[in-house]
């Protein structure tokens, strides 16, 4: 019989275990499906015995801007990391978020207070719409964004909003409001491994590649 | 039966001003405005005592133990003063054939008039054998009886929504009344078991005002318009994020929120939080335990009393599965690569060929 | 082991949000009942009221000159405010239980005065003990 509980069950059942699985599935044949490429072979003397640390360096020098760059870049540098700490923020510090982590792997750690994280998703969502409307409007960025940017952008915007929505009970019955949150976060979920977001996971690699790369060559990384 | 509710009050030596108190405190439960209370004297007084037939089919008999404990308006008032209760197995004096008999009569008497109380599912498996009384199976019985009922009102989650029989994997075929009785509105009123004022004020309101208004589950709105969490005394814990982690740790001791142990509030439709139980002493979060959520369909197999609501509730092999995703990912990774790989080589061995120069070696720079 | 008592459970305190709103209700029934006669009931048990609320309304309706106890099914006080035509009546069970609370502004609460056909039945009785006494005293 439909009951009230319908879209949540849904939500919270198969959707999620397809979400996950599509997730991991579509992950680890990004990854390997990389690592495993053959590389344009370098006929060059190595300049250092170890490139690969220099690999490794690349991953977090690369986190900052070099001071050339800093003047035309850094204010949008800022927003992105406000953005994605508060991000980081929301989704590991609420306790419900946390509940369901350990439900799936089994780790768990220490929520924070409810309102730190209303304040940080309120700060994510702020930055979302400035990231937006810059990528929107800048003469380059807006040349070169394509379907993969702005759909990206409103599946990460989207669970945040909803997010907010559900757990002040705001716009509608708690039911449909929790599971219209797990089922944007479960599309961004299952979105991730085959669009620009696979970031989250790639960024280390590519950073650590290009860092070997130039390492090898006795460039500074 | 000709009397009015009012001339039962008077039979039992009770004054106009007795009847005037029961129509206020009832008013006042079903949270009705004061001058309700005044319109319901007013049509009881002159409302005949309907006779009522209470059937109990595949239940524990825990709702007619609850309605027993009903304080206001209590079952004994209901009985004697308010209705005819002409048929109750479990309370009534009379067995078997008599009981029989006696029930038979009342129903011919009142037939179209009487008000038919259902307790328990229906067991619809091996044609209705699994639930059989006087030689009667219970569906065949109750689409007998529905026929000549005014009005039909499911007590407790069994009758309401199929409740315990129903769970997983029913094997008795057990329907809630609904799915029996098709071609009417019923009265659901959902609890395992119910409160007991929800269900004598549902009893009364009835008599006073007819069909109350109901929810997309057919619940009457009074008492299940709200959500536990709604009204929950604890509330500020959640809005706060402190909630307590397992039972009688600090934050169980302090009262915080049990959103985390369990807790179903947010989901579930009743009125624990505000008229409670045992003549509004506690409910089970004010006791320390969440919310079961047992005034909603299915409540038995929605993946555990313990699971907290964000949890998921397949019980699908975590580990097994997602290591199967990423091996799946691997092997199709590798498949993918080995494509580019082979393309790579073809596309170098055709500039070479064009440039006339040997192809390189086979690259063996993995990284 | 901690004792029930020893946890503590603690509402925020709040101030009395409600009673003045309710007072200037009950002013304008008042106002009503004078210019027509017409009665108003407010439920309390409806209200969200805090303790504060109650003092409030207490002390500003303060305590009148009628006391009136109720016996039948449990317990009811009816009594009248320091506010004539204010009165503040309290239901009972047979337990004890407080099941109703409101404040009612009318000449007497409905409940108090003797009803017809009660009348009409005492009156009987009360006919059947004289002919009794009669008979008794020959």
């Amino acid at each position: 019989m439909s009951t009230e509980t319908d879209l949540l069950d849904f939500a919270r059942g198969p959707a999620l275990e397809a979400a996950l699985i599509i997730l991991v599935f579509g992950m680890f044949w990004r990854l390997v499906g990389v690592l495993v490429l053959r590389r344009p072979r370098d006929l060059s003397e190595p300049r250092v015995r170890h490139a690969w640390l220099g690999g490794i360096r690349t991953i977090f020098t690369r986190m900052w801007p070099r001071r050339e760059f800093r003047p035309r870049i850094l204010h949008w540098e800022a927003v992105s990391y406000v953005f994605h700490f508060s991000l980081a923020l929301v989704i590991l510090g609420l306790l419900p978020h946390i509940l369901l982590i350990r439900d799936i792997t089994g780790l768990s750690w220490p929520g924070l207070p409810t309102g730190v994280i209303t304040f940080a998703a309120g700060v994510a969502l702020i930055s979302l719409l400035a990231l937006l409307a810059h990528r929107a409007t800048h003469p380059v960025l807006r040349q070169i964004s394509n379907f993969d940017d702005y759909f990206s952008w409103l599946l990460v915007f989207t669970p945040l909003l909803t997010g907010l929505m559900a757990y002040y009970h705001l716009g509608g019955r708690y039911e449909d409001l929790l599971a219209v949150h797990m089922l944007s976060a479960e599309l961004l979920l299952a979105w991730l491994p085959f669009s620009k977001l696979a970031h989250t996971v790639l960024f280390l690699f590519s950073r650590g590649v290009t860092g070997t790369i130039y390492s090898r060559r006795g460039a500074q990384t | 039966m000709d009397e009015t509710i009012l001339d039962a009050f008077r039979k039992n030596g009770l004054s106009r001003r007795a009847f005037l108190k029961f129509c206020a405190a009832t008013a006042s439960l079903l949270a009705l405005p004061p001058a309700a209370a005044a319109a319901m004297a007013e049509k009881l007084a002159t409302t005949l005592r309907p006779t009522v037939i209470y059937l109990s089919y595949q239940e524990c008999t825990g709702c007619l133990e609850s309605m027993t404990r009903s304080f206001s308006p209590t079952i004994e008032h209901l009985m004697f003063n308010n209705i005819s209760l002409a048929f109750n197995d479990t309370l009534q004096a009379a067995a078997g054939e008599a009981a029989e008999a006696a029930r038979k009569e009342a129903m011919r008497k009142a037939w179209g008039k009487y008000i038919l109380i259902v307790d328990g599912a229906v067991p619809m498996g091996a044609g209705g054998a699994y639930c059989v009384a006087a030689g009667q199976s219970a569906v065949d019985d109750l689409r007998h009886v529905a026929q000549g009922a005014a009005a039909i009102i499911a007590v407790g989650t069994c009758a309401a929504f199929g409740g315990v029989p129903y769970a997983a994997p029913n094997p008795t075929g057990a329907v809630p009344v609904s799915e029996v009785v098709r071609d009417r509105a019923i009265i659901n009123v959902s609890g395992c078991p119910p409160i007991p004022e929800v269900m004598t004020g549902v009893v009364v309101y009835y008599l006073s005002f007819g069909m109350p208004a109901l929810d997309r589950q057919g619940r009457p709105l009074t008492f299940y318009g709200n959500t536990i969490h709604d009204r929950c005394y604890r509330r500020p814990f959640y809005d706060e994020g402190r909630f307590a982690h397992t039972f009688d740790d600090e934050g169980a001791r302090n009262g915080w929120c049990l959103y985390e142990l369990g807790c179903k509030g947010p989901v579930t439709y009743n009125a624990c939080a505000t008229l409670k139980w045992n003549q509004g002493t506690s409910f089970p979060i004010q006791s320390g335990h969440g919310c079961l959520g047992c005034s909603e369909p299915d409540f038995w197999d929605k993946g555990g009393f313990y699971r907290p609501l964000p949890a998921a509730t397949g019980h699908w092999p975590r580990g097994e599965v997602l290591g199967g995703a990423a091996l799946g990912g691997a092997v199709v990774g590798v498949g993918a690569a080995a494509l580019a790989r082979s393309r790579q080589q073809a596309a170098a061995a055709k500039s070479a060929k064009e440039v006339n120069s040997p192809p390189p070696k086979e690259d063996s720079h993995e990284h | 082991m901690k004792t029930l008592d020893a946890i503590p459970i603690r509402p925020a305190p709040s101030p009395a949000a409600n009673a003045p709103a309710l007072l200037q209700e009950i002013a304008a029934a008042l106002d009503a009942l004078l210019l027509s006669g017409r009665r108003h009931c407010i439920d309390l048990g409806s209200l969200p009221l805090s303790p504060a609320d109650r003092d409030m309304l207490r002390e500003t309706l303060g305590t009148g000159e009628v006391h009136m106890e109720l016996a039948t099914l449990g317990t009811s006080r009816i009594e009248e405010t320091g506010v004539a035509g204010v009165w503040w009546v309290r239901h009972s069970s047979e337990d004890g239980i407080l099941l109703m609370e409101s404040l009612e502004v009318c000449h007497v609460p409905e409940i108090v005065p003797a009803d017809t056909t009660d009348i009409a039945v005492g009156l009987q009785r009360l006919r059947q003990r004289i002919v009794v006494r009669a008979s008794e005293e020959y």
